[in-house]
């Protein structure tokens, strides 16, 4: 049979000529298209910030709480040379110690080093069950082990009839686990008196050592002041200093013991200094300056109006500057770590915290369903054109890839832009919040990482978006697309 | 049962007529069924249809008949339920979505009610889109798209878009559009309706000699005795269902009879 028409596959269109139609496409309706992207813009921008600004949180805070503690260390480190701890302070100790600091520990009180590392490991045990039986709420606490309190706890639960009953009442508590297994705790327990005794041995001997070293300390310096002696040590005195710190195995550098030497001037300085801004002299005169009282935040505020040098008799004007910029940093680091207060849990090694993944989640779904929403409607405004282009030869897989195409173009425009303008809104809020300090401690390679995630989501977030509305338009008859419409 | 009792619809002597004439179109028993929740509508009853190659059709019915619907069965727009449709022998129901979108590309014309032009691109590009698709290299294209829209008389405007034009220019451009790819049917669903009638004059025209000079099949939806008059045969359709053919010359009676007012 001669037939006339002869049915062929339809060809298919290379994937740059189906560009070639996109792009002529979005720019003729170029508004509409725009309002397209500045939906995936704003769900990844909003995306892009709150990653990023946990990024910004994250080294801010850490660095932020290192630099408090660099501030502190002096006076910590000569609290612990020269004091006796409690037990608490001497289990935080324990449990916070690096091997090489349990191993100096060890030298310094004459106790094994094994012995010490299993104190150590049952004193966090200790830590833990001790947060278990905090966390309790009442009721289950009384029904559990009364009104006792911390230590008394795990000498009441000892007898075998009491430790029966205590899991008796634990077992129909669902909703409460002890930490680790019950066998361990068990064992914990039947430790608890040889810990005990190994602990206040080592309380003992700790409190020894550290009377030998006060006594010896006593005998260089020739007084019991002994911050006024380090302020004022020379270069062999420091040096003497450190030999014996480090006789009695205390982490004691030439270099800290420098530091500690000028923190301690500078503290010392400050105080004089407050002492006589609030001496009856010094407020006299500072009124008489003037013309009016202020309280000491404000005087500190004025330290270095000119006027205020005149009235502070017996410090150089360097000083006064010195002085004014230690309560400032201060006063900076004061704020900074409020900035950090409630924002991230800032102990532990995890990336996030728990409520930055609340957040997080719930921005990555607000991104979500804006994209799937734009998407969606970009596509099913669309139907009589596609029905139209069925009609004049269009393939199911060209309607398919031209929306994939098309989605993945705007995708990834909104994705760029709005990963760019997230990341500056978070750094104007970062700015914002802790000034300069965000910047000296950048987490670059957190931020490309972030920039990277928040694109990548926005560009495979509108392709997936749109892959349902186009698979199934693209797989309509076309005049079943047009009765839709 | 009743469709047997159903009587025939042909005005004329039906083997005679088609002594000769080669068949494009065979509809059999077609039917067409929408579900839309619990409400069944039955929108084509079975028809059956044989159309020529090189005829003119006028389909008619009242809005609701169901000839939109029978248009898009030949047209491959959409799948009937029951019954079956050949162009040129070829089973539609057996063509897989590459071989029908082939069909629809190179072999059937569409001119719509609506135009339905893309309202972002110009003329041209609207003109040389199925040759896109039909693989066609772009110089090529647009020197047929110009030639197209020199035959319709639209060779000056080839850049303007759609909301730019006339509903006459627009609807000329969908003719300009439907025959891209030289194809041997056009379809055209009331392309007079939303124009006025001197416009549709123009229409009927460009029509009338595509069908006479080209030799394109033609079947058209209309309630024009304006383009009535130049078909070769009329169908009539009525509640899904073939109600009467008739061959032009043998109407033209009826049509003086009751055109001598509709003509004002």
């Amino acid at each position: 049979m001669n037939s006339l028409i002869e049915v062929r596959d339809q060809i298919r269109l290379s994937l740059k000529e189906v560009v070639a139609i996109v792009v002529s496409g979005i720019q003729h309706r170029f508004l509409r298209s725009t309002l397209t992207m500045s939906v995936i813009l704003l769900a990844v921008a909003f995306f892009m910030s709150m990653l990023s600004e946990s990024v910004f949180i994250k080294s801010t805070g850490r660095a932020v709480q290192a630099e408090i503690l660099e501030r502190k260390a002096p006076t910590l480190m000569l609290r612990r040379m020269f004091s006796k701890p409690s037990t608490k302070i001497l289990r935080k100790h324990l449990v916070q110690a690096s091997e090489a600091e349990l191993a100096r520990m060890s030298v310094f009180t004459g106790t094994h080093l094994e012995d010490l590392q299993r104190l150590s490991q049952q004193c966090q045990r200790m830590d833990r069950y001790r947060s278990f039986f905090q966390k309790l709420d009442v009721g289950k606490r009384l029904a559990l082990i009364g009104k006792r309190k911390a230590d008394a706890i795990y000498i009441h639960l000892q007898p075998e009839k009491v430790w029966k009953e205590f899991l008796k009442a634990l077992d129909p508590m669902h909703s409460v686990k002890i930490p680790g297994k019950v066998e361990e705790f068990r064992g914990f327990l039947d430790r608890f008196d040889t810990f005990r005794k190994e602990f206040s041995a080592f309380h003992l001997a700790w409190n020894q050592s550290i009377e030998l070293f006060s006594l010896e300390a006593e005998k260089l310096m020739g007084t019991p002041q002994e911050e006024e002696w380090i302020r004022g040590a020379n270069e062999e005195q420091l040096k003497t200093f450190v030999s014996l710190a480090t006789r009695f195995h205390f982490d004691v550098e030439l270099k800290f013991a420098e530091k500690m030497k000028k923190s301690f001037r500078d503290e010392h300085l400050k105080k004089e200094m407050l002492k006589s801004l609030n001496s009856v002299e010094g407020r006299r005169m500072w009124a008489k300056a003037f013309r009016t009282k202020h309280d000491l935040d404000e005087k500190i505020e004025r330290l270095s109006d000119p006027r205020a040098t005149g009235v502070i008799k017996g410090f150089s004007s360097d000083e006064i500057v010195l002085v004014k910029g230690i309560f400032d940093y201060d006063k900076h680091l004061g704020k900074l770590s409020d900035a950090l207060v409630g924002k991230t849990e800032l102990e532990g090694d995890a990336l996030l915290s728990k409520r930055q993944i609340f957040l997080l989640t719930i921005s990555f779904l607000v991104c979500m369903v804006g994209i799937a929403n734009a998407m969606l409607m970009s596509i099913t405004e669309r139907f009589r054109e596609i029905a139209t282009m069925k009609c004049l030869g269009a393939t199911d897989g060209f309607i398919l890839t031209q929306f994939l195409v098309e989605a993945a173009i705007q995708g990834v425009v909104g994705g760029v832009v709005g990963m760019f303008i997230g990341l500056s809104l978070s750094i104007f809020k970062g700015w914002f919040l802790f000034g300069g300090f965000m910047f000296e401690n950048l987490d670059v390679g957190g931020l490309t990482m972030t920039g990277l995630i928040s694109m990548v989501s926005g560009i495979l977030l509108s392709m997936l978006a749109s892959l349902y509305p186009s698979w199934s338009a693209s797989r309509m008859a076309p005049m079943e697309a047009m009765r839709i419409e | 049962m009743a469709e047997e009792e159903r009587k025939n619809p042909m005005d004329y002597d039906h083997e005679e007529y088609a002594k000769g004439q080669k068949i494009l179109v065979r509809a059999h028993n077609v039917e067409k069924t929408f579900v839309n929740g619990a409400s069944v509508t039955r929108a084509l009853k079975g028809i059956d249809l044989e159309i020529f190659r090189g005829e003119y059709i006028c389909v008619m019915g009242p809005s609701g008949s169901g000839k939109s619907t029978f248009f898009n069965m030949i047209g491959g727009l959409d799948s009937p339920t029951g019954g079956r449709v050949f162009i040129d022998e070829v089973d539609m129901a057996q063509l897989n979505a590459k071989e029908l979108a082939f069909l629809r590309c190179r072999k059937i014309g569409y001119v719509f009610q609506s135009y339905n032009l893309n309202s972002v691109m110009t003329a041209l590009d609207n003109v040389t889109l199925p040759m896109v698709f039909g693989g066609m290299h772009p110089d090529e294209a647009r020197r047929r798209g110009h030639e197209l829209l020199e035959k319709v008389g639209l060779g000056e405007r080839w850049d303007h878009k759609p909301k730019e034009m006339s509903g006459g220019q627009q609807q000329r451009v969908a003719i300009a559009r439907s025959l891209a790819n030289d194809p041997s049917l056009l379809l055209c669903d009331e392309p007079t309706a939303n124009l006025d009638f001197k416009t549709g004059k123009e229409i009927h025209r460009i029509l009338y000699e595509l069908n006479k000079d080209d030799g394109v099949t033609i079947i058209c939806a209309t309630h024009d005795w304006e383009m009535l008059s130049v078909s070769d045969r009329m169908i009539w359709i009525a509640d899904g269902q073939v109600d009467r053919v008739a061959r032009s010359k043998d109407v033209k009676i009826e049509k003086a009879s009751l055109g001598s007012d509709e003509e004002f």
